[in-house]
Formats: structure tokens, sequence, C-alpha cells
């Protein structure tokens, strides 16, 4: 809820209220000694309605059905995981398109908020605005009679019988709105806002303005849905949906108007759903994980006696990854990450070179006997050169650079989380070092110059892991995240002898920081 | 906070560079010998029997100079060269088994009037331990039918014989190429061959005398009349040569004496000397290396397929006793190049 929607609930609350302005309060004004108590406000909010109570009305707690939602809760913890997964993937899309759409469409309102807006607007201009005086004990009975089901059953009839007005209206509306943000100057300095909700506000005061000046009648009818309508948008607040554009020509009538009164109260109330429908959360994961891969190879053109030495000489070895992604919460439960990541994939190769000679560089002693009792010990520095194989043990390596796409939904509470995280990996190069067997059996050494038999880039890959998060101070949390890549695509060129291709497992750790310390 | 991150980041970049930096490529690997192959082989030969690489060595650097053929029915006088001569009478060869051999005969003759051709043939200028300083030396092979044939009893045939001087040498010999072995047609290596004394009856020695040309001296030859066929030399003791002494030759461990044969040289003499294993220090010796006079001391080994050859001069040994040689791979032909130098 943003502060200009807070002012207005409230704005609606204390419409009907009137009191005396207290002794010396213009004087202070005048002399501009505001000072005062800090909290002046809530204490001022504390004592206006520290004893006010209203009663609850009849159909309150059907409206707000805390059983279904109860019931739904445990629907989503039942949920096979991977039906969570694929809805996870596809409420992504979803929360894609939509706010894609929402952002080539630009319009803040729903269509629904429209059509009240306008119906509201219509009726302004056939109704004089309330300006009742009410006493402070008068509000309980009020409400309680704007509180009647009956009464708003009337007020929804009101609505329905003006239907074939709201078209037209809506279509007017959306057009200025286009307007407004094609000559957002001219509509900054019309509107004196920024906002397109304040420009929305001073639009339809001008229009309940050109309304009052028609000095039509209002009916009681009329009157009364105005008064539940403004009720049920007080009930909505905690919610944090709210419509706020429906009780204009209460704004109208006050004594400061909207705007003015808005801006008279410092800029310290915030309410927290606001920054839900804001949702400028942003989190960051920095992680590293030892990674264990998996190969498979299939035989394209490579002889029986290839692929068995290949087998035998080479045994995968454990790798790592390592990146950060950045991590855009959604809602409490999901959110969506992406970033970059480093993977290194270790293979051990093992192969043997014939006739390799080895020299050592020896002392031998001897005993040469010159002459019988004249022994001569020598002492002679020379080499020894022997010829064998050498078996060869060289570590092969498989990089990449990727990008992964990921959606994550967990579950639990702020200090401890599990979830699921799944998404695409994809990979935007890839590059080897090491050596390989060519078809004559002989190892020859594999760079990214030499390499004419893997891919410089896999493609996509498959990703899913489990999440687990432990906040471990109010800004950080650390995370595991048990994890398994499978890529899609061969790691080898289609004109390779054969074809290979890594899955990789693996445990991520890491950090997840908070960027705006929510 | 920010800087709390900055750390992290620090942390993770860090920890992220050490790892990819790791960057130990190929590592050398562990080193298998093979077993049977010869280089691997540093056991010394207790047996005298040379081995299989000497054999080669022989076969490889000696060769027949001259091959003929005759009719052993009619005999033949072979005149090789103006230098050299064979004169056989009719039906003068028997085979092993004493049966005449009146067809096809080859002859072929080894001729080692060089130190470079005794050391090809792995023989030395030795009798028994004595030094001896040869003109001439040959080898007569007779064959027929793949068998190694010998002189007919009563029979004897001649050899005229000369050196590059075309004049007969004082004091020069007859030495008879005693060999251990009973050996058909092939040049095999003969560890305990010795040159000896010959007996008048065997051998008779005179000298032939040819007018040269014009104005020039007579031609001198050796002429030898004997009954015996293989080695023989013509070669004087070597007396005078000043002090001699046990030299050892220590090679490294690859050379062994299944591989490598070792001779010293003189400058000032046609004399070879054969080094012979000891096998308690492992080395090549001999007991009478003139101490005094230059020599020339000369390795050749055959491992596997490769030669390995070391030669080195020195002036006088004096009290030298000991040295150590380092064998370098060569050609067969740059080591026979070599050995003609000496």
């Amino acid at each position: 809820m943003t502060n200009k929607e807070f002012d207005t609930i409230f704005n609606q609350k204390l419409q009907q209220y009137t009191t005396s302005v207290p002794n010396g309060l213009w004087d202070k004004i005048a002399a501009q000694d505001l000072t005062g108590p800090k909290d002046g406000f809530d204490e001022f909010i504390q004592h206006k309605l520290y004893h006010h109570s209203v009663a609850v009305p009849a159909n309150f707690w059907e409206r707000i059905k805390p059983e279904e939602e109860e019931k739904r809760r445990r629907f989503f913890i039942w949920i096979p995981k991977k039906y969570m997964a694929a809805a996870s993937i596809l409420l992504l899309l979803l929360v894609g398109t939509s706010a894609a759409y929402l952002f080539i469409n630009g319009n803040p309102f729903t269509t629904e908020e429209i059509e009240m807006l306008q119906v509201e607007s219509q009726s302004k201009k056939n109704i004089n605005p309330p300006t009742k005086s009410i006493t402070e004990d008068k509000p309980a009975a009020t409400l309680n009679q704007l509180d009647s089901i009956q009464e708003k059953q009337e007020s929804a009839a009101v609505i329905v019988e003006k239907s074939e007005t709201k078209t037209n209206i809506v279509t007017e509306n959306k057009t200025s709105w286009k307007l407004n943000k094609k000559n957002i100057t001219q509509s900054f300095k019309q509107s004196s806002s920024i906002f397109p909700f304040d420009q929305s506000i001073n639009n339809k005061n001008q229009e309940i303005a050109e309304g009052n000046s028609l000095k039509n009648k209002t009916t009681e009818l009329d009157q009364s849905a105005e008064e539940l309508e403004s009720y049920e948008l007080s009930e909505k607040a905690g919610n944090a949906f709210i419509k706020q554009k429906r009780n204009l020509s209460a704004f109208f009538n006050k004594e400061m108007n909207a705007y003015n009164h808005a801006s008279s109260f410092k800029n310290v109330v915030i309410c927290p759903t606001d920054r839900k429908l804001r949702n400028t959360d942003w989190d960051l994961e920095v992680f590293v994980s030892p990674d264990m891969p998996f190969k498979s190879v299939t035989n394209n053109t490579a002889s029986p006696q290839l692929l068995s030495r290949k087998d035998s000489s080479e045994s995968l070895r454990p790798g790592f990854s390592a990146g950060f992604r950045i991590v855009k919460p959604l809602s409490d439960n999901f959110s969506i990450k992406t970033g970059l990541q480093y993977s290194q994939i270790n293979e051990r190769f093992t192969y043997r070179t014939e006739n390799e000679t080895r020299t050592t560089t020896v002392v031998t002693v001897r005993s040469i006997v010159r002459a019988p009792g004249d022994t001569l010990i020598v002492r002679d520095t020379s080499t020894l050169t022997q010829i064998g194989f050498k078996t060869n043990t060289v570590k092969n390596r498989f990089r990449s650079l990727d990008i992964p796409i990921l959606a994550s939904y967990q579950v639990g509470n702020d200090d401890l989380s599990v979830g699921l995280t799944a998404g695409v990996i994809v990979n935007l190069s890839s590059w080897y070092q090491g050596v390989m067997l060519d078809s004559s059996l002989t190892a020859v050494p594999l760079s990214k110059e030499t390499n004419m038999v893997y891919k410089s880039n896999i493609g996509l890959g498959l990703y899913a892991g489990i999440t687990v998060t432990k906040r471990i101070n109010y800004a950080t949390q650390l995370f595991f995240e048990p994890y398994l890549r499978y890529n899609l695509s061969n790691m080898t060129n289609p004109e390779a002898a054969f074809n290979q291709r890594f899955s990789i497992g693996g445990l991520a750790m890491g950090l997840r920081f908070n960027l705006n310390k929510r | 906070m920010l800087f709390k991150i900055s750390k992290y980041y620090l942390f993770a970049a860090i920890s992220i560079l050490l790892l990819a930096s790791c960057n130990k490529e190929i590592s050398n690997g562990n080193f298998t010998t093979y077993t049977g192959n010869e280089l691997n082989d540093t056991t010394w030969s207790y047996s005298t029997t040379t081995s299989l690489a000497l054999q080669r060595i022989s076969d490889s650097t000696s060769i027949y100079k001259y091959t003929d053929s005759l009719v052993g029915s009619n005999g033949k006088t072979i005149n090789f060269s103006d230098k050299f001569n064979l004169i056989f009478p009719p039906n003068a060869f028997v085979n092993s088994a004493g049966a005449p051999v009146y067809g096809a005969i080859t002859i072929r003759v080894i001729l080692l009037d060089e130190k470079s051709e005794f050391i090809r043939s792995v023989k030395s200028s030795l009798q028994n331990d004595n030094l001896l300083e040869s003109d001439l030396a040959f080898c007569i092979i007779a064959t027929a039918y793949g068998q190694e044939l010998s002189i007919a009893p009563g029979i004897k045939y001649t050899v005229r014989v000369g050196n590059k001087e075309n004049i007969v040498k004082q004091g020069m010999v007859v030495y008879k190429g005693d060999e251990s072995i009973v050996y058909t047609n092939q040049l095999l290596i003969d560890p305990l061959f010795n040159w000896n004394n010959n007996t008048l009856q065997d051998y008779l020695q005179s000298i032939f005398k040819q007018p040269g040309n014009s104005g020039s001296k007579e031609i001198e030859r050796y002429e030898i009349t004997t009954n015996k066929l293989r080695w023989i030399s013509l070669a004087r003791p070597l007396n005078n040569i000043g002090l001699q002494g046990k030299f050892n030759v220590i090679l490294p461990p690859n050379f062994t004496n299944k591989n490598t044969i070792s001779f010293v040289t003189t400058d000032d003499y046609n004399t070879v000397i054969q080094l012979k294993p000891e096998l308690s220090s492992r080395s090549f010796t001999a007991t009478n290396i003139p101490l005094q006079k230059k020599i020339h001391i000369i390795t050749i080994s055959l491992i596997g397929t490769q030669f390995y050859y070391s030669e080195q001069s020195i002036k006088a040994l004096n009290n030298t006793s000991v040295l150590s040689l380092k064998p370098q791979k060569k050609s067969l032909g740059s080591i026979i190049a070599d050995l003609k130098k000496l």
C-alpha cells in the first residue's frame, strides 16, 4: 500500500468527523512552532480510536474464508514435487508473460477498477456529496446501518443498472491514461504529480467538481452504496487490495483536498503490504559446488578397440562448479534465479607410451685389482639408460560457462526452509584441455586450437535440485542445494567417432545475501 | 554489508582462481622397464661363450675380401690381386668325412692388413699374453655344398701374399690361428682364439720375389706352403715396446661383456690388443698394454639394433690404470670409417 492509498483510506474513515481545533494550535502554526511529540500522529489515532468498536457484519467471516485458504495450503504441501516443479516452471512462464503484457499495455488499473471508478464518477455527477456533520457518538450506529447486507445488495443492483454506460466511459478513461503516458510532461504539470495514480485522482476530482456544478439530486440508495463501499474499502486495507478511487466524492467535499491532505503527513508510515505490491526484493546467491560427473558414451564410427581403450584409459574425477545467481522473489514461496556459473569436469586419462627411455645418473663402485695386494676402488659417475613403457596420467578438463535460469519454490519459515529448484542451464561456451585417443589409439593432446572432437557449445541442460536454506543473520542465508544437471545434447561433434555426454550431480553450497535489507 | 559482500566475492573469486589455476597438466607417468630387453640387461655373463650381440658385431663388420671358385679335380691358381695369390693343385680338398671333393669349390679370403680389420674381425695380435707385431693375417675358407672343406692328406697348397710396401719385413714368421670351436662357414667370434707358433711340417715359409716395374725395386711376397686352411698370420714378437701393464676400461652399466668388445691399438706398431672381460670389476682389461706408447682405446657395442662406439687416444698411460669411457650411439658405417683412421 502506498502512502497515497493509505491516506485515501484514512481520509475516508475520518471524513465524517469534525472536531474543534485545540487551543493555541493556530498560533503554533502561525509561529511555525510544530515541535511536539514525534508520535503525535499515533497518539492522535490511539486517542480517537482506542474506545471505538464496530460490530462485525453478518457475513464478514464467510467473506474472509480462512478454512479455504488452509485447505489450499495443505493441497500445496501434499502435491507431488514433480508437479510442483512443473507448476513452478509454468508459473514462471505465466508470471513472465503477465509481466510482459502489463509492461506493454502499461495500465496500472484493472478493468474492474476502472469500471468501478467510472461508475462512481457517473454517480457523483448526479448526486451531491454528503456534507453531514456527525458527532463522535454516532459512527457506530451509522456504520451498522451501512454494513447491512441488504444495503450492499441494493448497492450492487445500482451498479448493474448503470452498466450500460460503463463501456464508453472505460474506453474514454483508457484513452486519457494513454495520452497522459504519451505527453507525460504536460500531464505532470496539469496534475501536479508524477504518479499516474495521482493524475487519475486529479482527473476524477475535476470530473466530480463538474458533477457538483450540476447540483443533481442524490438518492438515499446511492448514498448507502457509497458508504458501504467505503467500509469495504477500509476492511480490505489490510489485504493490500485497495480500490482507492471509489469514494472520490468524499475527498472532494473535504475541507482539504486529497493531495494536500496526504502531503500534510510526514512520509514515515510504510504499510508492509506496500512492499509486496512494489516487490523490490532482490537476493544474491554465491555458491561453490563439488561435482561428480557421469558419462555416457555411444559408438559412432569408432572401432571396438578405440572404445575399449578409451573406456579403460578414462576415469572421471570430482569436478566443481562456482558462480552467482541473482534471485527475484515473486512471493513468499516462489522465486526465479539467473546468473553465471563456471563448471569444470575433471577426468583422469591414463595411457601408455612405448619404447620410452629413462636415463639415470648412477655412480658405480668397482674394485680393480691391479696386482696382487693392489686393489683400486674406482667410483665412476655415469648414466644408466633403460627402455620400457611409460604409463602417463593426464588430467583432462572439460570446462564450461553457463547461465542458469531457474525457478524455486520453497516452504518453511524465516529461519529454515526447504524447496525445489529447477530450470535450464544455458551453455555459453565450453572448452577442453588434456589428451585423447585418436583412431590409431595414440594419445594426442587436446586443446582449444586442436580440438576437432568436442563442441564449443553444448546447448541446454536441465537442472533440478533440492534447496535447504538456513538463516545465519539478518541479511544472509546459508543454503545447500544437492542437484542434478542433465545435458540435453552430446558434447561431441556429429563427425566424431563416438558420442559423449556428461551429466553432473553436485552439492551447491553458498550464501544468499539480501540486497535490499528487507 | 557491502564490505561483507565484497569479502565474500573476493573469497569466492580467489577460490575459483585457485581451483582453476591448479593446472597440473601432463604428469610424468610411471616408467616400467621391458623385461628381456637387451638395453635393460646390465648383467655380465660368466660364460666364455660369446653372446649373440658379439656375433652380430663380427658378422656386421668383418668382410670376405676375396671370393672365387674352382673345380676340385682340376685345381687352380687364383690371383685375387697382385698381392694375394693361391695355388691349389688338383684334388686338393676333402670334406669333413675325408672324402675327396672333385666338384665346385668356393674359396673365400678374409685379409687383415690393417688394425681396423683386426678389430672388425674381433681378432687381436697376441700370442697368449705376448704382443705380436703383425704384418698380415688372413683366413682362407673353402666350402662345397655348404660344408667347409679341408686340404686332402698329402696335399699342400701355396699362398703368396704381400704387404702394402711390397717388401717382406724382417723377422716375420707364420702364426697359425687356433680356434676353440669347430666352425663351418660362419665368422663367429672365438673368445679363446690365439695365435700360436707353427710347426715346420705344417707351414713352409719363403720369400717370393718378382721383378718390379722398371726402375723400381724387386717385389717381395711372403710365400707359404701348407696343408692348413683358415687363419694364418705373419707376425713377429713385439719385445721392444717398453713397459707394459694392466689396464682396465670401465663403461656405464648398460655396456657389458654380452654386448661390447674393447680393443687397444698402438700408433707405431700394427698391434691390436683385445681387452677381455673382467667379471669381478665389471670392466675390460688386458695385462700387456704398452704404458709408454701412444695408444687408442676403442669400444664397440651393439644393443638391440643400435651400435655404440667410443674411442680415446692417450699418448702414454704411464700410471693410469683405469679409464672410463662413455660410448655414444653411432652408425655402423661411421664406426668402420673411424676404425680405418686408427
